[in-house]
């Protein structure tokens, strides 16, 4: 039977991230509790997984580099040595060579500073090294001695107390037997007591066997392995003299246990034949995901209750009468409960806690640290707030920018910062939490802030904004999303040329996140992100426009409202507004944003009279006939104008993308009940628009009927960037 | 079906092993720590225990200390599976009620090898 464990790899490999992670994080946390030993105990477990794993699938290297680090670990475990900086530094880097050495596209292969490493940790524990040496001297000149037939004595005379390991004597004498031919067996019970005094635990017996063998008296000796300290064992060959080259060869001479060569024989069986079966399965990085068993046991149950409820509804419409309807309702529903938790259920399967993608940024941090001499920490907040898997995978390189700029531009140096006053550490906080059904995201930083005066000299100077611009402070320091922009002179290694900063806009964008950023200068900046729990589904609030039924997302919404005369307002040269409890609400009409008007017109000339005119007429024509529903993202509110509200629902968004390119103001399109594709309007994305400029050309251009109005207003037709230009 | 409890902090060792002793016909309970494995046994004896040693909440050692109290389970042999080819653990397990060992990486064959060795 050949037993192929090579498809146990990629856990492996997933398992030793993780271990990877955790003593980044450890040794992080170490530097402020040095000598802890819960900490270091981690690690050294961490370190000795790695290594125990790493054998059986031909990471040669990896299990020599894991040794040499983990005889370090021990040593500072064993409080031998303290972790000062230098110690955590070199462990640091080993993570690095860790990683490396398990990165599939390195194929093992030692990093160039994977052996400085290995001769400073091993500088720290001189004694070690020695042992390790005569440890690995391989043993197998002894295990490959004779094919002959050889006569042996064994005696065994177990101690008293061998049946406290469980171990059984019967066993041994068969495995002994196992190995050759018995020619005569000695039961030796003179140390049995009466029957009165005899203990059941305890072991009187001993054994003299005689047998013949063709095997190595190694494997003879290796019977008796596990019971060396629990028994008189002697092995004595009767047929021939030792061969001369074996020395003192005398009849009688008892065979000395190699112990240690029984125990690295065993260690040298397995690397090498490994390698060449395991290379070949690592080669497709498959993307996989880790789902703890309960959630996999309870869709299981989902999944039978469905079952159930199936059959029971199949058997109900087999035998169907008039009759039968109400109990036919009844399990359709249940049907309908089940596949709604089941889809809920399959859903949370792609939601991970946040804090594995948190814990990188804290050696990010440190690295910056290191390198600029600044003091800094990161704090982690909200770690076990669940995200949808590919939307962490897609956060993570925008986090890396913002964290990165947050230490590297946002925390001043040492200096600056007790010349202004502030404690001499600068921290960064990295939180997460759950708000109203999405997943908010903060960076902050207590740094110098970002000054709007700079950042308008800045982006006049890069030619972004004119210089006569009429821009709020918000929106000034907003500009630092822009392409093109950074604020610091000095390129440094970290936060590159303000490259970045605009990607990770357009990241969050992509996620249909909202990014905003308030800062006060001299005090700190947080950043916000607001993201969705997840891509693929949401709850909807399905509305009516013309003939058209579109999907709002109902996290978003914030009220419905039936204007009143007067509630909506023009404003001069800008749009329309609409009054809400003394709050002026920009007002967008979906229709005419997304090209329905004119459609409308040629179908039903009844109501398009009024719409198409709609531009130049009197507001109230809007009041009579319509509907404003409140959607809000980010801080900002947009009253959305439609004709009916038709009701909730969960859709399951289908990304457009594929199919057109990119529709602003829409995020995707999903199929109803009936059939029919809705899109699904984009909130965050007409929130980020200038409403006011979208409306403007309307406003001072009506269009006559039979004009195409998509021109203009439809996003269809619009450029890309056109958003971002408008702001200026 | 004979019935082998595997106590290790790793999934891909409990994999490799486990995969290993089903393939020998074993039927194969995992616990992930010593407390695991002592809570799992609650549930009834098994004809043989592996188990690491380093391994949190309770580790290898603790384990078979305890495990040797149940008396279900006095004389069922205990291996340990261990990358510590130190004497001085080997020691411990021994003192402790370890019936053998298997040395991490284990080679499957080997480690079924020596379970025929301790398993009556």
């Amino acid at each position: 039977m050949k037993i192929d464990l090579s498809q146990f790899r990629e856990t492996f490999l997933h398992e030793s991230a993780d271990h990877i992670a955790s003593i980044e994080s450890h040794l992080l946390a170490l530097r402020t509790q040095p000598g802890d030993t819960e900490i270091l105990n981690t690690i050294f477990r961490s370190a000795h997984s790695i290594k125990g794993g790493a054998g059986s699938f031909g990471f040669d290297n990896l299990v020599r580099f894991t040794h040499g680090l983990e005889s370090l670990l021990d040593r500072l475990r064993n409080a031998e040595i303290t972790a000062s900086e230098e110690v955590i530094a070199i462990l640091l880097a080993s993570v690095d060579v860790l990683r490396t050495l398990l990165d599939p596209a390195t194929e093992g292969q030692m990093p160039a500073n994977a052996d400085p490493l290995l001769a400073q940790m091993n500088a720290f524990c001189e004694a070690e090294t020695s042992v390790q040496a005569t440890a690995s001297e391989p043993a197998s000149a002894e295990v490959k001695e004779a094919e002959e037939l050889a006569v042996y004595r064994v005696e065994f005379r177990p101690d008293r107390e061998i049946f406290q390991s469980a171990t059984n004597p019967i066993v041994l004498l068969r495995n002994l037997a196992d190995l050759g031919r018995v020619s005569a067996v000695e039961l030796h019970q003179d140390a049995l007591p009466p029957l009165a005094d005899l203990d059941p635990g305890q072991c009187y017996l001993a054994w003299t066997v005689e047998m013949a063998t063709l095997r190595p008296v190694a494997e003879l000796q290796e019977v008796f392995e596990f019971v060396e300290h629990l028994a008189e064992i002697r092995i004595v060959r009767l047929d021939a003299e030792s061969r001369p080259e074996e020395g003192q060869p005398s009849a009688e001479a008892v065979l000395a246990f190699p112990a240690a060569a029984v125990a690295t024989d065993v260690v040298a069986a397995t690397p090498g034949a490994k390698k060449a079966a395991s290379r070949a399965s690592s080669s497709g990085e498959a993307s996989s995901i880790r789902v703890s068993t309960d959630k996999v046991d309870r869709l299981i149950d989902l999944v039978g209750e469905l079952v159930i409820a199936h059959v029971m509804t199949a058997q109900m419409v087999e035998d169907f009468t008039p009759e039968c309807l109400p109990k036919l309702r009844q399990a359709v529903a249940a049907m309908e409960r089940n596949t709604r938790e089941l889809h809920e259920r399959v859903m949370a399967i792609r939601m991970l806690p946040v804090g594995t993608l948190f814990q990188r940024y804290v050696r990010t941090v440190y690295d910056i640290g290191q390198a600029t001499g600044k003091q800094i920490r990161l704090e982690l907040g909200g770690e076990e707030t669940e995200i949808d898997k590919s939307m962490l995978e897609a956060l993570a390189d925008p986090l890396t920018h913002l964290i990165r700029n947050a230490a590297d531009h946002g925390i001043e140096t040492t200096e600056q910062r007790i010349a202004a006053g502030k404690p001499q550490e600068g921290v960064i906080e990295l939180r997460a939490f759950h708000r109203s059904g999405r997943v908010i995201l903060e960076i902050i930083d207590d740094g110098a802030g970002v000054d709007p005066a700079r950042v308008r000299a800045k982006a006049i100077e890069r030619g972004l904004i004119l210089p006569e611009a009429q821009l709020s402070d918000d929106q000034l320091r907003m500009m630092i999303f822009e392409p093109g922009f950074s604020t610091r002179d000095a390129v440094s290694e970290f936060s590159g040329r303000g490259v970045g900063m605009d990607v990770v806009k357009k990241n969050v964008q992509r996620l249909n996140g909202v990014l905003s950023l308030e800062s006060e200068v001299g005090k700190g900046t947080t950043i916000t992100i607001e993201l969705p729990l997840t891509l693929a589904i949401l709850e909807g609030l399905l509305v009516r426009v013309a003939d058209r039924t579109l999907v709002l997302p109902l996290l978003s919404v914030v009220e419905t409202v039936s204007p009143s005369p007067g509630q909506i307002q023009r404003v001069a040269e800008q749009g329309e507004v609409v009054l809400i409890r003394d709050q002026t609400i920009p007002l967008l009409r979906l229709e005419r944003f997304l090209g329905l008007t004119e459609r409308e017109s040629s179908k039903s000339a009844g109501r398009s009279s009024s719409l198409d005119r709609l531009g130049d007429r009197s507001v109230d024509e809007i009041v009579e006939r319509t509907l404003i529903v409140v959607v809000e993202a980010g801080r900002k509110k947009i009253g959305l104008v439609l004709d009916e509200l038709l009701g909730q629902q969960q859709v399951v968004v289908k990304s457009l993308e594929r199919h057109l390119h990119k529709v602003d103001g829409i995020m995707g399109a999903t199929i109803l009940g009936d059939g029919c594709v809705a899109p699904i309007v984009d909130v965050a994305g007409l929130a980020g628009m200038n409403l006011f400029s979208l409306q403007a050309p309307r406003s001072s251009a009506p269009s006559e009927p039979g004009t195409p109005t998509t021109q203009s207003t439809s996003p269809m037709g619009r450029e890309k960037g056109e958003t971002a230009n408008a702001m200026v | 079906m004979r019935k082998v409890l595997i106590v290790d902090d790793s999934v891909s060792m409990r994999q490799m092993v486990g995969y290993t002793l089903r393939q020998g016909g074993f039927e194969v309970i995992e616990a992930q720590h010593g407390q695991d494995a002592l809570d799992k046994l609650k549930a009834g004896p098994v004809d043989m225990i592996i188990t690491d040693l380093n391994m949190p909440v309770m580790d290898g050692i603790t384990l078979i200390r305890n495990v040797r109290q149940i008396p279900a389970m006095k004389s069922k042999p205990i291996l340990m599976l261990t990358t510590e080819a130190l004497a001085a653990k080997k020691e411990a397990g021994k003192a402790a009620g370890a019936t053998g060992w298997v040395v991490k990486p284990f080679d499957p064959e080997k480690l079924l090898s020596t379970i025929a060795k301790v398993l009556p």
